[in-house]
């Protein structure tokens, strides 16, 4: 119900709601109505102007009273609807979710809820199945535990699904609890047990906030997830990551937009069958996206291993649930520093938005011998110094790569003095850079700053030996539609982007394939736009036409000056100073 | 009817109280409550949701649209037309500052906080007359009113509100001579935009073409005349020297009085006689190799990159701050007028700028870039005609500015006189 609502303006959509949870799909009267609002201190003045407003929206029926023809009796319209969520219809669920969130609790909550709930819905469709086919109910509980995750509590006799916890206010005060015993009879899910503590649930859930708890619960409880297919599941889950990635941006929590991944990943032209790591995971959205592309390209059986670490406990757990709705099972996830411990293996494909200009102690690196060769092995004195760690990503990236890496830095990477530039310097000239992008301003949610991708390739064609291309993008985005202070790169800026890398061909303003000679004449400095930058459109005018113009004007203006001028003078004349 | 106006100064005066204030009036004309002659309607409180800024429905009138000919927002809901404003309606702004405005734009809803106001009969109240006579009320008012952070104006404020009422066919005659007045001031606004556009054109075609060039030639920055010649700056240049770095002149070395230190604001103002910061004597021997001579091109060098003036004759003596770097032009190449006008207004220029400022956070230029910064370079002859037409255009936009601030300046004292009845019409 809640897409016919987000349509309706707030002061009406709150009384309608109170409506629903009183009366359902019941009839009835307007005196009803006024007690049920003045019960939940929403009385208006003109309930019957609500109700009309109501019914003009579609959401409400009419009919006389038969027991009086002078009075009404009415109907909610949309209570009963289990429409299979479409994904707008997902979103905007979400968005009133949002809604109530909004300063209360950790967006954090809404990833749990959504992933709990479907969870729930699948697991009870598998329980459906089962019974179909014969089975009793005990049984079916037992099959499902073992085909999906364990949502029945033998030990304990007790249903821990989302329905059953949620179905009154005493048992959603144990919502935490359910959720802590479930991450114990489930070894994948362990994590849960920590996101529960973390965000609090456990005291968020408490006499007080029940009120929005249980409006967050109504939005949810009118979404049937097991009809609803893994990826729009995973589509929503990104959705909420998306919506409050502005705001968390603030707070240090750097998420990745959407588009930019796309462009990453799609440079790179991930392979079926391939391994694709990102040592720097956040929320998991680069290897999603990586499954995504090849998913799309292929239309086959997708095989992909997946790696990730992440040193924030938090997120690489937001992570996993990420990939869990997104139904993907080829993953492994580490937690820890990439830089100073990385546990994962050589892949394929490395990918990452590491942290931008981070402060590190670069002594950490020196430490073990075996992390010690990462930085000394494609420059003499890889470790760069403490202000920035961004060519200590690259060397990290490349060592672990067994074919490309591609990273997203801040534009000071490719021209910073000093250690970094010796670090940069080696690297080109082993000739490992195939391609720089310099990104549109104002695409990040945490700085303007326009950023840049780097492609490195380890096995560099014959026609791309010793040549980098370089692609000033700075021009190809487009208003952001949702968060007015942003743009974002549209579909077809990222396939312009991607289509010149392809060709490594010159287009003039917007890419330049530059030798490595040249960029040596440059002092080795990669800023994308001392190679290439974009035509400036000026409007051009049309000067004959413009000082004819011109001339009408001085005529009009001749006079209307005149005529004012008279007016003052005759002002003065009478007596005006 | 201009001709057939007579003016007269009144003799017969009344004093009267309105609005908060004494003042006089002459003895014929009444002082009437503004709400007995004039219907107020405040704007409806459309809901946002329905806002939109791709012109779909209606355009909506909110306060910041007032003094313009658009909407910003379009509102797509359903409405009462009872809100809807025509062109040539009576607007009033009710927050923040009070003011009436005629509305130039096309048909549109009134939103909250605005309010449209309309003479109940015209045959007793002249619609025009009632716009003008307005303005000094409400700033009264706004005056008058306390405030926490943002003013409102309130009915109550409507009801206070006394206007001075002359016989009819007077009011129209004020209105007329006022409209004639605002008439000739807009003229001279579209004067001086077209001019300013002329302008530009005329520096599209000087900067690039030249002056009666028939052939052209490709360069590496661009296409130009035959006869020039592309230089490098610092071929054409005695010195280019940036500012002080952060530690050769520190903040705490700045002080109120002493020798100069020219900033990035003398030059984006073209103003190099105020100044706010200060060295010691004894600071400027040290930082002497930054001292500015008149007839030196003053290029901006951080923050806002890229902005150019020249020195005028008889400046105070000074140095350059940090964000600023001095370019002395070698005079048998170069004129700095004409130097000044490449900088700030070629586009042969300005895009090797945007391109070699190293933008992080903070975009800025160094020295080593701005010496090997290509100029195109014509004849000195030929410069210097260049240099003279646009600054023949200048003068131009320069006079109609302060011709439309003389104008507006009587307009405001006319007002006073008619307004009041000081001067009459007849």
């Amino acid at each position: 119900m809640w897409d016919k609502l987000a349509d309706v303006e707030n002061w009406i959509k709150e009384k309608c709601i109170v409506l629903t949870k009183e009366f359902g799909s019941k009839p009835f009267r307007l005196e009803e109505a006024e007690q049920v609002l003045k019960k939940n201190k929403l009385e208006i003045e003109n309930v019957k102007e609500l109700l009309s407003e109501l019914r003009k929206k579609g959401l409400l029926k009419v009919e006389k009273d038969p027991q009086d023809f002078r009075k009404s009796i009415y109907k909610l319209l949309f209570v009963n609807e289990k429409v299979e969520p479409t994904r707008d219809r997902l979103i905007n669920s979400l968005k009133a979710a949002a809604d109530y969130i909004r300063g209360g609790v950790d967006y954090k909550v809404l990833l749990v809820f959504l992933f709990y709930k479907a969870l729930s819905d699948k697991w009870l469709a598998k329980v459906n199945e089962y019974e179909k086919e014969g089975f009793s109910k005990a049984q079916a509980y037992i099959l499902a535990n073992s085909d999906y995750y364990v949502l029945w509590d033998e030990d304990e006799q007790k249903l821990l699904t989302w329905n059953e916890v949620t179905k009154s206010r005493e048992t959603i005060i144990e919502l935490a609890n359910a959720l802590t015993r479930i991450s114990r009879l489930n070894e994948k899910l362990s994590d849960l047990q920590k996101i529960v503590d973390v965000l609090g649930l456990r005291g968020f859930i408490n006499e007080d906030n029940l009120h929005t708890i249980e409006s967050i619960v109504d939005v949810f409880n009118s979404l049937d997830f097991s009809k609803i297919p893994y990826d729009v599941i995973g589509d929503a889950y990104m959705w909420i990551l998306n919506y409050f990635a502005p705001q968390k941006a603030k707070e240090g929590e750097n998420y990745t937009p959407e588009e930019i991944v796309k462009l990453v990943v799609s440079l790179l032209d991930i392979e079926n069958g391939s391994t694709v790591l990102d040592p720097a995971l956040g929320s998991g959205t680069m290897l999603i996206e990586s499954w995504r592309y090849v998913k799309e390209k292929e239309d086959s059986y997708v095989q992909l291993e997946l790696y990730g670490q992440e040193r924030n406990e938090i997120m690489a757990i937001i992570a996993k649930m990420n990939l869990i709705l997104h139904d993907l099972k080829n993953y492994e996830i580490f937690i820890g520093d990439s830089l100073a411990n990385p546990r994962f293996p050589a892949c394929d494909y490395v990918i990452a938005n590491p942290p931008w200009n981070q402060d590190y102690n670069v002594n950490a690196l020196k430490e073990d011998p075996k992390v010690k060769k990462i930085y000394t092995t494609f420059a003499s004195d890889g470790f760069p110094s403490k202000q920035s760690m961004d060519w200590a990503w690259i060397q990290l990236m490349l060592y672990f790569a067994n074919k490309k890496v591609g990273i997203v830095l801040d534009n000071g990477a490719l021209f910073r003095g000093g250690r970094e530039k010796k670090i940069r310097q080696e690297i080109l000239e082993k000739d490992l850079i195939e391609a720089v992008v310099l990104l549109p301003e104002k695409l990040f949610y945490n700085t303007g700053a326009p950023g840049i991708v780097m492609v490195l390739n380890k096995e560099k064609p014959a026609e791309r030996k010793g040549r980098i291309i370089f692609i000033n993008a700075s021009n190809e985005y487009e208003k952001h539609p949702n968060v007015r202070r942003l743009n974002r790169l549209g579909e077809k800026h990222i396939e312009k982007i991607v289509n010149v890398y392809r060709e490594f061909k010159d287009i003039e303003g917007f890419a330049k394939v530059v030798s490595l000679e040249e960029i040596k004449e440059k002092d080795y400095n990669l800023n994308v736009s001392l190679y290439v930058f974009p035509v400036i459109e000026e409007e051009k005018i049309n000067l004959a036409g413009e000082l004819k113009e011109f001339k009408e004007i001085e005529e009009r203006e001749k006079e209307a000056v005149a005529e004012a001028v008279k007016y003052v003078e005759m002002i003065l004349e009478a007596g005006g100073e | 009817m201009a001709t057939s106006l007579e003016f007269y100064k009144e003799e017969k005066l009344k004093k009267v109280e309105a609005n908060g204030v004494i003042f006089e009036i002459p003895e014929d004309w009444k002082t009437v409550n503004l709400i007995d002659y004039a219907n107020v309607l405040k704007g409806f409180a459309f809901s946002s949701n329905f806002f939109n800024e791709i012109g779909k429905g209606l355009p909506i009138i909110r306060i910041r649209d007032l003094g313009k000919d658009t909407t910003e927002a379009y509102y797509s809901g359903q409405y009462d037309p009872t809100y809807i404003v025509e062109r040539g309606d009576l607007l009033i702004s009710m927050d923040g500052e009070f003011d009436i405005y005629l509305w130039k734009g096309p048909q549109a809803l009134l939103n909250q906080r605005v309010c449209k106001v309309w003479s109940k009969d015209a045959s007793k109240l002249d619609n025009m007359y009632l716009y003008y006579t307005l303005k000094k009320p409400l700033k009264l008012i706004e005056a008058q009113t306390s405030h926490t952070t943002v003013k409102h104006l309130l009915d109550r404020d409507f009801e206070r509100i006394k206007i001075p009422l002359p016989p009819l066919s007077e009011q129209r005659k004020i209105a007329h001579v006022l409209t004639t007045i605002d008439k000739a001031i807009e003229e001279v606004d579209k004067a001086i935009k077209k001019a300013e556009r002329i302008k530009k054109g005329l520096m599209q075609e000087l900067l690039t073409k030249g002056i009666g060039h028939k052939k052209f030639k490709d360069t590496e920055i661009g296409k130009i005349p035959k006869e020039w010649k592309v230089v490098e700056l610092q071929d054409i240049t005695l010195l280019i020297k940036c500012g002080p770095f952060g530690s050769q002149l520190k903040r705490n070395e700045l002080t109120d009085s002493g020798i100069k230190v020219y900033t990035q604001d003398n030059v984006l103002r073209k103003d190099f006689y105020t100044s706010y910061a200060y060295i010691s004597p004894k600071k400027f021997e040290q930082l002497k190799s930054m001292e500015v001579l008149p007839g030196d091109v003053l290029l901006t060098i951080r923050g806002t990159v890229g902005k150019a003036a020249v020195v005028p004759p008889e400046v105070d003596k000074g140095i350059i701050h940090t964000n600023l770097a001095i370019i002395r032009c070698d005079l048998d190449k170069i004129f700095p007028s004409y130097l000044e006008r490449i900088i700030n207004d070629s586009e042969l220029f300005i895009g090797q700028i945007k391109s070699a400022r190293t933008s992080t956070t903070l975009p800025a230029l160094y020295a080593r870039t701005i010496k090997r910064l290509k100029v195109p370079l014509p004849p000195l002859r030929e410069q210097k005609k260049i240099a003279e037409i646009l600054s023949k255009w200048d003068k131009v936009i320069e006079l109609k500015k302060a011709k439309k601030e003389k104008l507006e300046r009587m307009k405001k004292k006319v007002m006073e006189l008619l307004l009041t009845g000081k001067v009459r019409v007849k």
